[in-house]
C-alpha cells in the first residue's frame, strides 16, 4: 500500500510540475523544478540502479509532456538518482543512530532536510544550467542562475514536503 | 582473480549511469540545434586534444627526417643564391649586384605581402580520403585566428579557415569540392578559378580562362590576389595540359606544388585590410530602375 501512496504522490507532483512548466513563467532565469523531489523521496531501501532508472523515467516523462529540450530533465534526474543513496544513507544513519531504520528523507529535521534538498538541487541545476546555457552565457550569469534556482527551489520543495508530503505519508 | 562484490557493484552502477546519460545526451543533441552545436564543439575539443598528442608523437618520431629535409632545403637555397650572385657578378659586375639588392629591399616594402600578417600553425589532423577534406590546426581564437583566413605553406595554398575554437581551427582544405581559389596562369592577368575536382591529390583544374589567353605546358599558376584570402603571385602549380571547355573557356590541368600528404606546419594569413574590403564588398550596387 505504501507504494500506491508513493505513486499517487508522484502523479500529483508530476501534474504540478507540468502546470508550472506551462503556466508559471516568472523569469527566463528561473525554473521551478518539482520532479527532483520525486527522486529524493524514493525510499532508501530502493537500490541505486532502480533510483537511477526511476529518475530517468520521471525526467523523460516530464520532458515529453512539457515543452522543453528532450532529455534535459532526464539527464539531471538520472544524475540525482546516481548520487541520492550516497547522500541520504549517511544522513539517515547519523540521525537514527542505528535504531530506527524507517526514517526517510521527508522525515528529516528542518536543518537536515534543507541540507539534503540543497545538495540534491545543486546536483540537479549544475548540469541543467550548463546544458541549457550551453556556453552561450557568461560564467557569472551561469553561477547566478544556479544559485538563484537552487535557493528558490529548495524553499518551494521544503514547504511542499513540510506542509503536504510529510502529513500525507 | 575474482572482483570483490563492492567493486563489481560500483562498476555496474557506473555503467548503468553512463548508458542512461548517453541516451539523454543523444536525445538533447537531436532535439536542439544550439545544444547539438555546443556539445559537438566539446567533443571536437576532446578529439583535437588526442589528435594533437598523437600528432606530436608522430612528429617526434619523424624529427630526424624533418631535420634532413630542412638541411636539404637550406643547402638548395644556398646553392641557388650563390648561383644567382655569381651569375650577376659574372655578367653585369659587382656594382650591379649591389644595385639589384637595393632595389629588392625597396620593393619588399611595397609588396602585396606587407598587408598580411603570418601565424605559424601545426597541423593536428589532415584528411585526404574524402571529397570534402579538412585540416585541424593548433591555433584558434586565443592566437588571433578568425574565420575566413587563408592558409598556405611556402609550396602553395592549403585552404581557408572555416571554424574557430579557442585553441584549434577547422580549415577547409583546398582538396575539398566546395573550395576554390582565384588564380592566374603565367604572366597573364586573366584570373580563373582553381578547383580540385576529386581524384589525385596532386592535380587541380584552372577553369574559366579566356580563349585568347596564351597557355603553354609548364606555365606556372599563381594566386591572382583577387580575393582577400591570399596575396597575389604565390606559385601554386604548373600547367600540364589544357582543353577548351564548352567552346567558351580554356580549362587547364594543373600539377600542384603543394604535397598535401606531407603537411606538418602551415602559415595562417591575415589580411590587415580584409575588414575594409569585406565591408565594401557587402555594399550592393542599387538596382537599376525599370
Amino acid at each position: 500500500m505504501a507504494w500506491l501512496k508513493y505513486i499517487y504522490g508522484f502523479i500529483v507532483i508530476l501534474v504540478l510540475q507540468l502546470l508550472c512548466c506551462e503556466f508559471v513563467n516568472l523569469w527566463p532565469m528561473l525554473y521551478i523544478a518539482l520532479i527532483p523531489i520525486m527522486v529524493i523521496l524514493l525510499p532508501s531501501s530502493v537500490s541505486t540502479y532502480a533510483v537511477m532508472l526511476c529518475g530517468f523515467a520521471i525526467g523523460l516523462l516530464t520532458d515529453a509532456l512539457a515543452d522543453g529540450i528532450l532529455g534535459l530533465n532526464a539527464a539531471c534526474c538520472t544524475f540525482i538518482g546516481a548520487c541520492k543513496n550516497m547522500i541520504t544513507r549517511p544522513m539517515m544513519k547519523y540521525q537514527i543512530q542505528g535504531e530506527d531504520s524507517s526514517v526517510e528523507g521527508f522525515e528529516f529535521r528542518k536543518g537536515k532536510l534543507v541540507a539534503l534538498l540543497t545538495i540534491c538541487y545543486t546536483l540537479f541545476f549544475v548540469p541543467y544550467v550548463l546544458i541549457d546555457g550551453a556556453g552561450v552565457s557568461g560564467v557569472w550569469y551561469l553561477v547566478a542562475r544556479i544559485v538563484l534556482n537552487v535557493v528558490v527551489n529548495v524553499i518551494i520543495a521544503f514547504l511542499l514536503i513540510r506542509l503536504w508530503i510529510r502529513r500525507y505519508f | 582473480m575474482k572482483l570483490p562484490p563492492l567493486i563489481f557493484n560500483s562498476i555496474g552502477k557506473f555503467l548503468v549511469f553512463a548508458v542512461l546519460e548517453t541516451v539523454c545526451i543523444l536525445l538533447i543533441i537531436n532535439s536542439s540545434i544550439v545544444q547539438n552545436y555546443r556539445i559537438m564543439e566539446g567533443v571536437r575539443n576532446v578529439q583535437s586534444f588526442f589528435w594533437e598528442k598523437s600528432t606530436s608523437l608522430k612528429k617526434y618520431a619523424k624529427l630526424s627526417d624533418s631535420n634532413r629535409k630542412l638541411e636539404e632545403e637550406n643547402s638548395r637555397l644556398l646553392r641557388q643564391n650563390l648561383f644567382f650572385r655569381n651569375y650577376i657578378i659574372r655578367t653585369m659586375g659587382e656594382s650591379k649586384l649591389e644595385e639589384i639588392s637595393g632595389q629588392l629591399k625597396d620593393n619588399a616594402s611595397d609588396s602585396s605581402l606587407t598587408n598580411y600578417s603570418f601565424t605559424l600553425a601545426k597541423v593536428v589532423k589532415n584528411t585526404l580520403n574524402s571529397t570534402h577534406n579538412y585540416l585541424i590546426i593548433d591555433k584558434g581564437k586565443k592566437d588571433g585566428v578568425t574565420e575566413d583566413l587563408g592558409v598556405m605553406t611556402p609550396s602553395g595554398v592549403v585552404g581557408i579557415v572555416r571554424g574557430v575554437g579557442e585553441r584549434f581551427s577547422y580549415v577547409h582544405s583546398f582538396l575539398n569540392l566546395k573550395q576554390s581559389i582565384s588564380a592566374k596562369i603565367g604572366s597573364t592577368e586573366s584570373p580563373g578559378t582553381l578547383r580540385w575536382e576529386g581524384g589525385s591529390i596532386y592535380k587541380a583544374y584552372l577553369n574559366e580562362i579566356p580563349l585568347n589567353t596564351e597557355v603553354s605546358k609548364g606555365d606556372t599558376v599563381y594566386t591572382s590576389g583577387n580575393s582577400s584570402f591570399f596575396p597575389s603571385d604565390i606559385p601554386v602549380g604548373r600547367a600540364v595540359s589544357f582543353s577548351i571547355d564548352n567552346g567558351a573557356h580554356k580549362k587547364v590541368e594543373v600539377e600542384l606544388f603543394q604535397d598535401f600528404s606531407n603537411l606538418d606546419y602551415v602559415i595562417v594569413l591575415r589580411n590587415q585590410d580584409k575588414r575594409e574590403i569585406d565591408s565594401l564588398s557587402a555594399i550592393l550596387p542599387p538596382e537599376p530602375k525599370k
